[in-house]
């Protein structure tokens, strides 16, 4: 099978992101592409606790609103962003791989019988990842960008 | 112990029966911390029981097909069923925000270690909010 690659040009608009969401207000704990087998897509994990908060649908309402109002870069869809918090698996897996051994790219499973073939689930490479913040942010922090992004979204789309 | 299996259902009316179901387990589960994310799973498999009655309605079928001949409504994944029901939803889309959050429920139901309470509400919401939740809007144009 292929190894996928992600393209020169998603690298960037996934920069591009990471930088137009910092400039909206919201600086997430970390933001990385991974391949989902299952999917057979590269998907933008958006890593903020936030999500506990306020929940996945006002972060997605908002994402889509910024998408529309051409506030984040329309080279990348909302669908594609996957939102987690810091203790999703893929999370702390990423934060595992600093102290990991140098690899060419970093496998996560799925958890399977003993004696059964291991199943990959997804794959990201370590110059994929833009931010990773070690760690949860303080709620204050959280709720102080979770206010600016509302705001500043709504100034835009208005 | 036996295997437990995910009910099916004949007809459009039973398959919405089960939504219904699973829609009141969701909201019973809500109602406590502890079982709060469990009401994830539930609000998922309604979703995918009002996607299989608008599949047996928009296909005109009198009985769910068997798995040998039609495997590929033999699946909990939301995007899949939404598939083979020909629905599509762009970025423009009133309800593009809750179907991005729905899209992602089988996985993270599987994958995520915890769920806040909010998470829970608002994953409820996606599934379930009359104003701009996925089943109702399901119901409203394919049912």
């Amino acid at each position: 099978m292929d190894t996928p690659e992600l393209s020169l040009d998603q690298l960037e608009a996934g920069r591009a992101y990471y930088e137009a969401l910092g400039k909206l207000g919201l600086n997430p704990e970390g933001l990385l592409w991974a391949y989902d087998y299952e999917d057979r897509a590269f998907r933008l994990w958006l890593i903020w606790s936030g999500i506990d908060q306020y929940g996945p649908l006002a972060i997605s309402k908002l994402l889509f609103k910024a998408y529309r109002a051409a506030a984040l870069p329309r080279k990348i869809s909302p669908f594609s962003v996957h939102i987690v918090n810091n203790s999703h698996v893929l999370a702390i897996s990423i934060e595992n791989i600093s102290k990991a051994p140098p690899a060419e790219r970093y496998n996560y499973y799925r958890i399977t019988r003993p004696g059964q073939e291991k199943e990959p689930i997804l794959f990201f490479r370590k110059d994929w990842i833009y931010h990773l913040q070690p760690g949860r942010f303080e709620n204050k922090k959280i709720k102080r960008d979770w206010t600016s992004f509302n705001k500043n979204i709504d100034t835009i789309a208005a | 112990m036996a295997a437990l299996s995910f009910p099916t259902a004949d007809s459009v009316d039973e398959w919405l029966e089960l939504a219904d179901l699973y829609r009141a387990l969701a909201r019973q589960a809500l109602a406590d911390d502890t079982t709060a994310s469990a009401a994830w799973s539930q609000a998922g498999f309604s979703l995918e029981c009002t996607l299989k009655a608008a599949i047996m309605r928009r296909e005109r079928l009198n009985a769910w097909p068997s798995r040998a001949s039609r495997r590929e409504l033999y699946t909990h994944k939301i995007a899949d069923l939404a598939r083979v029901l020909g629905m599509t939803i762009d970025e423009m889309h009133p309800i593009a925000p809750a179907w991005a959050v729905v899209l992602q429920w089988w996985r993270d139901d599987m994958y995520s270690l915890r769920m806040t309470r909010a998470v829970a509400i608002s994953l409820f919401d996606a599934v379930f909010s009359d104003e701009d939740g996925a089943a109702p809007w399901i119901r409203q144009n394919f049912l």
